[in-house]
């Protein structure tokens, strides 16, 4: 009986020390939420103010939806000559292929209402390109060299696009299926390092601006596929003209579904 | 319009971080450097003021060009070499030896270089030769 006796009175002091732990804890962080910390109260007055500014800002847009997207890309380059000479010399028939060449994209985009008429999407996208190029120009050296071109453009590279499209209802007979046509500008931004072979001759080239067009399908909210076609606008011109088009198939899934 | 002007300060500073200035001359002689070394090439023609020959499908003149800046050409000179660029020039600096061991130092003018083509000029008794080089034997 003794023996039992010392057990209990064992345990009730091993256990008495964690009752004690515990109620330390829990002062530590009842007195942490009324001690001054000034750095958390600025994050906090910083969060609040970014959000109110936010809610203020974007106002006309509602009904937003989180989908996520991945898609197939079919790119092409279109590079065209402002007669600048450089002291390289690529093989023509090596590095031009006038075709389309897949790449994929992944990213999210946002479905919503402006002003609860016009019905938008916000899309941001990591773009891994494999574009086919095709260069308008080339040069002759006769005898001694065949076809060459004096620069070389990269034809893998990553971008985040970032586009804008507007959404208008196709009609449709069906309650469950809707069918939209989209148009809208996007931009893609080259992230991913640039050759030496570009840098060399100063094609830099960081920024394509393109019009989008396409038509979206979307069964009854439970995946939407889209196809749209990029075209590459000659904007940034300089040294080298450089028109990235393509095509993309994809789907669109909302994020609250998958999580 | 608020929104508006989020989207464009996004965009100006997208623009502004992505221009970033890099040493040309360092570029031109890497690349320059990785189109050159491990291979040789072989004189397929030769052009100046008076002459114009052809080597295609001939034993000719050859100069190979290595990783560790080495060369050796056809006449048996050898030697180090190396790459200058300046104002989008470029030359190859060669300081070699002849096979009896005299020094033979020479520069060469880059005037187009890629992977299976090379044209490269010297300036000689007042006047300019060029070279035209290909890895095809």
């Amino acid at each position: 009986m003794k023996i039992f006796n010392i057990i209990i009175l064992a345990t009730l002091l091993l256990n008495g020390d964690k009752v004690v732990a515990q109620v330390n804890i829990s002062l530590q962080s009842k007195d942490s939420t009324f001690l001054v910390n000034p750095f958390r109260d600025k994050v906090n007055s910083l969060k609040k103010s970014v959000k109110n500014k936010w809610n203020k800002a974007f106002v006309n847009f509602t009904n937003n939806d989180v989908l996520l997207i991945g898609a197939i890309d079919f790119s092409r380059q279109i590079i065209e000559n402002n007669a600048i000479s450089t002291m390289y010399n690529y093989n023509y028939a090596v590095l031009n292929s006038n075709v389309y060449k897949p790449g994929f994209l992944a990213g999210f985009r946002v479905d919503g209402l402006y002003k609860e008429m016009h019905k938008y999407s916000f899309q941001m996208t990591l773009n891994s390109i494999n574009s086919g190029n095709y260069y308008r120009a080339r040069t002759r050296l006769e005898p001694i060299l065949g076809d060459f071109t004096q620069y070389k453009v990269d034809n893998k590279f990553i971008t985040l696009n970032t586009a804008l499209h507007y959404k208008k209802s196709i009609l449709v007979n069906s309650l469950k299926y809707r069918f939209y046509g989209i148009i809208g500008p996007s931009i893609d931004f080259r992230i991913s390092q640039t050759s030496n072979d570009q840098l060399a001759n100063k094609i830099k080239n960081n920024l394509y601006l393109n019009g989008d067009i396409g038509f979206e399908f979307n069964n009854n909210d439970y995946y939407l596929l889209f196809f749209h076609y990029k075209h590459g606008l000659n904007v940034f011109q300089e040294p080298i003209a450089i028109q990235l088009s393509g095509f993309q198939l994809g789907i669109s899934i909302k994020a609250k579904d998958l999580f | 319009m608020k929104a508006l002007q989020i989207i464009i300060l996004i965009f100006s500073l997208a623009i502004t971080t992505s221009s970033c200035n890099k040493d040309t001359n360092a570029i031109n002689i890497n690349l320059t450097a990785s189109m050159l070394m491990d291979k040789t090439w072989f004189l397929d023609y030769k052009q100046s003021r008076n002459l114009n020959q052809t080597y295609v499908g001939q034993s000719s003149y050859f100069i190979s060009f290595y990783k560790d800046n080495t060369t050796i050409d056809s006449d048996g000179n050898k030697g180090i070499y190396s790459i200058l660029s300046s104002n989008n020039q470029l030359q190859i600096i060669m300081n070699t030896k002849t096979i009896k061991g005299n020094d033979l130092d020479y520069s060469y003018q880059v005037i187009s270089v890629g992977e299976s083509n090379l044209i490269l000029s010297f300036f000689f008794n007042g006047q300019i030769t060029k070279m035209f080089f290909s890895t095809k034997k």
